[in-house]
């Protein structure tokens, strides 16, 4: 997909007046539109549910959360094993978002603050139990309740996305797309998603040469997209 | 879930149809709240646990009317526990061996507020109270059942009509006990030591939470209740939660409850027709 989203980058961009540009500077700013990408899902998701909740999606296959929701699962991690370590867990060094923990197959409860996990703590019917863990996230690491439990937990999460390498090799003066070298990295986007990368890929170049027929041509798209979403 | 087998039902499992986990309820309250376009979409599965144990422990007693029993000999300075989930007596009772059919019968104690339960404060020679080096009073066992156990009146019946000028209706044929409830004890009667009573007494259905893990069970006969109750509270606390729902989600636990009660009171035709059945019932 990497080599696709180049060609049509460049295919718009390159023209005589344009000039160029670096393979480096594409992989960076690919880079920080798959993660503007990847947060924005989150938010279109609960755009689309509110318009869901009003009857205005279809179901079946035209249901659009769910496949927002598989966009998202691209990057999910199931059931990953944590480590236990000074009282806490590790949480991996690839985590996004965390999903869902559980202990033993039980639902850890993941608490939104260390008030709410301390008050969930002491009060009697809801103090954490073997049946009804709860949990805190502390930086990298997770901290559970009750203080028995020191194994069997397992995160499911949103991962972070990897950064991609469009890699090449120089003939005659040319950058080649080279995806057998060692570095390369495709996109790691749902494929639906290649045409918004694009975009997004451009706006991001039309700023970087100052090109403002680029800007326009980007924002006038996404206003029609945003418009089309709304219409009904 | 498990699976049960007849053996392990006719071995082990008996009277467990009749009651759900408590988590197994969390568990369907969230399965049910987890649409999209549910008011309690987000609500927390600790809300969701906090409101349920608040209506089995209301509601356990008013509707379900669990009663417990068990049954411990009284040792020799009469005093015996309450069980760790005990909230109050309905009936202790002495097992009476029945020589006739050689089988026991429940003879029904009196309960006797005159068994004192009082503790002493101790004083000094001037009858200054005493206290300990934290600043609280010292107290005893003095005069007290717990210091002295408490011996019951013998009835002389060598005349008609008994003991002239006492007051019967304090006393009891088979024994007498009191209720020591924050210290947890039941107090007898001496003519009891050595004997085996029965203790019927109700809980608040949240008694085994002290203890072990997922214990806590419902009667299926409450769970309806119970989920209009957990809705209604969660509910409540809504802001945005239009009040007609609300109002709506209030008769229909209001409505879930009387059922439950009725579903209880074992009240039905057959019981009515053996009442009226009674030869020498005098309407």
């Amino acid at each position: 997909m990497i080599d696709r989203i180049f060609k049509t980058v460049k295919t718009i961009l390159n023209t005589d007046g344009r000039g160029n540009f670096k393979p480096s500077d594409f992989n960076l700013i690919l880079h920080n539109v798959v993660l503007e990408e990847f947060d924005e899902l989150l938010f279109e998701v609960n755009k689309i549910v509110n318009r869901e909740n009003r009857g205005l999606i279809s179901g079946a296959l035209e249901n659009i959360s769910d496949r927002l929701r598989e966009k998202i699962q691209h990057y999910l991690m199931p059931g990953v094993p944590l480590t236990y370590a000074n009282s806490l867990f590790t949480l991996p060094s690839n985590l996004r978002y965390l999903d869902d923990v559980l202990y033993n197959l039980e639902p850890v409860e993941l608490c939104r603050n260390n008030k709410d996990f301390n008050l969930i703590n002491s009060v009697s019917h809801t103090a954490p139990t073997l049946e009804y863990p709860i949990g805190l996230k502390q930086g990298n690491n997770l901290k559970i309740l009750p203080a028995t439990i020191v194994d069997s937990i397992t995160a499911t999460y949103l991962r972070n996305p990897i950064q991609a390498k469009w890699t090449y090799t120089v003939i005659n003066g040319v950058e080649v797309f080279n995806p057998s070298a060692n570095d390369y990295v495709d996109v790691d986007v749902h494929s639906s998603c290649e045409n918004k990368i694009i975009m997004g890929v451009l706006e991001k170049f039309g700023v970087n040469l100052k090109e403002q027929d680029i800007q326009a041509y980007v924002q006038r798209e996404e206003v029609e997209e945003l418009n089309e979403n709304n219409s009904n | 879930m498990a699976t049960i087998t007849p053996l392990y039902y006719y071995t082990n499992g008996q009277g467990d149809y009749q009651y759900l986990p408590l988590k197994d309820i969390v568990n369907s309250l969230l399965f049910e709240f987890r649409q999209d376009d549910h008011y309690l979409k987000n609500i927390r599965r600790s809300t969701i646990l906090y409101f349920a144990k608040e209506c089995i422990r209301t509601y356990n007693k008013q509707v379900f009317e669990d009663i417990l029993a068990v049954e411990m000999t009284v040792p020799e300075n009469l005093v015996l526990p309450v069980p760790h989930n005990f909230v109050d007596y309905v009936r202790v009772s002495v097992t009476y061996l029945d020589a006739s059919t050689s089988s026991y019968r429940l003879k029904p104690l009196k309960i006797n507020r005159n068994i004192s339960i009082a503790q002493a404060y101790l004083q000094d020679n001037n009858y200054n109270i005493l206290f300990t080096n934290s600043g609280s009073v010292l107290t005893g066992n003095v005069n007290n059942a717990y210091g002295a156990p408490y011996k019951k009146y013998t009835f002389d019946n060598s005349t008609m009509g008994g003991q002239f000028e006492l007051d019967t209706s304090k006393l009891s044929k088979w024994g007498e006990f009191n209720i020591d409830e924050r210290g947890g004890k039941l107090l007898f009667s001496s003519n009891l030591y050595n004997k085996d009573i029965v203790l019927e007494y109700v809980s608040d259905g949240l008694g085994f939470d002290t203890y072990a893990e997922d214990a806590i069970r419902v009667h299926k006969v409450l769970v309806k209740m119970l989920k209009d109750w957990v809705y209604l509270s969660c509910l409540e606390q809504k802001r945005n939660v239009p009040a007609n729902e609300k109002e709506r989600a209030r008769r229909r636990f209001n409505t879930s409850k009387h059922q439950a009660k009725l579903d209880r009171s074992d009240f039905d035709l057959l019981e009515i027709s053996r009442g009226m059945n009674t030869a020498s019932k005098n309407l």
